[in-house]
């Protein structure tokens, strides 16, 4: 059914849309490439020290090009510069990596007290070639969306990873990184990870396992590090934890496939929920990794996040809530809150959700039996 | 000329394509038209580098996706955003396809990065690999949002009671 109502949405679509003459679009590029060179100029006239000797003509090219009127364009995104330079904007991280890449990630404008949309972005050249272009030239631009939010009271954030010369995002939920008190800005180096503290500016640095990927690292409840990753010799899952702040690791294999799996751990259960087409894997450990087992055939067909709470395993699936207190053995009770949860994330064993329609927050203090509306706004 | 007649081709060629992905994507007809219109307007005016792109139709995709993030993935987001029910913005009603509005919605209510994925496999009839490329992300990566987003797009149209279904 879903792909006939998609087939018909399709020809409906193509029947609805309308194609401008191409030459009105070489008229736009045109002008635009004509306006660039003419800007570009001035930026280098500016570098040069100010002198206008030898740009006459682009600028005067450039100058002679009227504006392209787009009434009905949103306003241009601020440059990277400009953000930077705006004590509001809560840059959390800004980077020049060794390898050409430069990347920031900053807290929009339109955080309210409880949730910051982060977004992030990348250039391939070098940072400060590029801090004076728009963000929409960057290569990538990522506004993260709601799975991706800070959530400043929670502790949450977010996990870069650079691995095999590549940026990525680690997946969302409560198998990114959490912490109790800093917000982590993680991006892995040759050598090893950059924590920065949005509050104190401090950065703490801890080593990466030897020989590891990280798509996952978490300070778990024990006080130790957690981390999971493809080794990279052969891609096969590590779960990896470390006592010493990151400069030694242990580390176990884990026997499912990494690519499209999430991790959580307390120190003591540790659960990858792998997701195929056909539905959810879950591969768990009751001894930190040392051993594990899996199991298919959940009650749900994916799992949006997955969070530990006191040893109970909490998931959500679409607008649903599931515990388990045995997971190994695919017993599990719904524990949805009247009109739908979404994501899930525990601080203190206080679970908290938002209602499937986005209008309030709830709150759980018994592992969903019973939920209170904490935040209406 | 000669680069520009190159554009001019593809133009014809991918231009409702592009648009129809956009269009699962951003839920607006107009939104998508513009964005994929801008994706080859950039191209034009960068046509000097544009031509040394080994897969044209990709990179004008990818630039329209990265064109659609910045521009309105804002007003989006706020629609999205934890905030007083009451204030928050409508979404607009769909300016195409009245009979399929279920699964508008339902696509709407997608996070992002599954309404991409379905977007490019069903709406633009790309591969995982191909998914994967232009979303830069890894194949199981996209084969869990791909599953994810079906799952919960399957979901929500089978909830929906069948008398209060649109056509």
């Amino acid at each position: 059914m879903l792909e006939v109502e998609i087939s018909e949405l399709r020809r409906e679509v193509d029947g609805a849309i309308g194609q401008p003459p191409f030459e009105d679009l070489v008229r736009r590029g045109r002008a635009r490439r004509r306006r660039t060179v003419g800007l570009g100029a001035a930026a280098l006239a500016v570098v040069a020290g100010g002198t206008l000797m030898g740009l006459g003509p682009a600028l005067q090219q450039g100058t002679d090009v009227p504006p392209v009127e787009r009434p009905d364009e949103p306003q241009a995104p601020r440059s990277a510069a400009e953000i930077i330079d705006d004590p509001t904007s809560r840059l959390y991280a800004f980077e020049s990596l060794d390898d050409g890449l430069s990347m920031a990630v900053w807290a929009r404008d339109d955080c309210n007290d409880a949730y910051c949309p982060v977004a992030l972005a990348w250039s391939e050249d070098d940072w400060q070639t590029r801090a004076d272009q728009l963000f929409q030239d960057w290569v990538e631009v990522y506004p993260l969306d709601d799975r991706f939010l800070v959530y400043p009271d929670q502790g949450k954030e977010f996990l870069l990873t650079k691995d095999d010369g590549r940026i990525d995002l680690a997946e969302p939920g409560p198998a990114a990184p959490a912490t109790d008190d800093e917000v982590v800005i993680d991006v892995t180096r040759p050598r090893g990870i950059a924590m920065l503290d949005p509050v104190t500016g401090e950065t703490h640095g801890v080593l990466r396992p030897e020989g590891m990927g990280l798509t996952w690292i978490d300070r778990m409840a024990d006080g130790r590090l957690g981390a999971y990753g493809p080794r990279t010799s052969d891609g096969v899952g590590i779960y990896a934890t470390s006592d010493d702040g990151g400069t030694s690791w242990v580390q176990h294999e884990i026997p499912t496939p990494i690519e499209g799996a999430w991790m959580v751990s307390d120190g003591e259960n540790v659960v990858v929920s792998r997701y195929e087409l056909d539905g959810v894997e879950l591969t768990i450990s009751t001894d930190d990794g040392r051993t594990w087992t899996t199991v298919s055939d959940m009650p749900f067909n994916v799992t949006e996040c997955l969070d530990l709470v006191d040893g109970t395993l909490m998931v959500s699936y679409g607008s649903h809530l599931y515990r388990s207190t045995d997971p190994g053995l695919e017993e599990y009770e719904e524990v949805t809150p009247e009109g739908g949860g979404s994501c899930i994330w525990s601080d203190d064993g206080v679970i908290t959700t938002i209602a499937a329609d986005r209008s309030s927050a709830l709150q759980s203090a018994d592992l969903g039996t019973t939920w209170t509306i904490v935040d209406s706004r | 000329m000669k680069d520009e007649q190159l554009l001019r081709e593809v133009y014809e060629g991918s231009y409702r394509r592009l648009v129809t992905g956009l269009y699962a994507i951003s839920g607006d007809l107009t939104v998508a038209e513009d964005v994929v219109q801008e994706a080859f307007v950039r191209a034009i005016s960068k046509i000097r580098d544009f031509r040394k792109v080994d897969n044209p139709e990709a990179w004008l995709r990818r630039v329209a996706i990265n064109i659609h993030h910045t521009r309105y993935r804002r007003a989006q987001q706020l629609s999205f955003l934890y905030r007083r029910a009451e204030a928050r913005p409508a979404d607009p009603p769909p300016d195409v396809g009245a009979d399929h509005l279920d699964l508008i919605d339902a696509l709407r209510a997608l996070p992002q990065s599954q309404r991409e994925a379905i977007a490019l496999h069903h709406f633009m009839d790309l591969s995982v690999a191909e998914i994967a490329a232009t979303l830069n992300v890894p194949d199981g990566t996209v084969k869990a949002r791909l599953s994810r987003g079906r799952a919960a797009l399957a979901e929500r149209l089978r909830e929906l009671p069948e008398e209060v279904r649109h056509a």
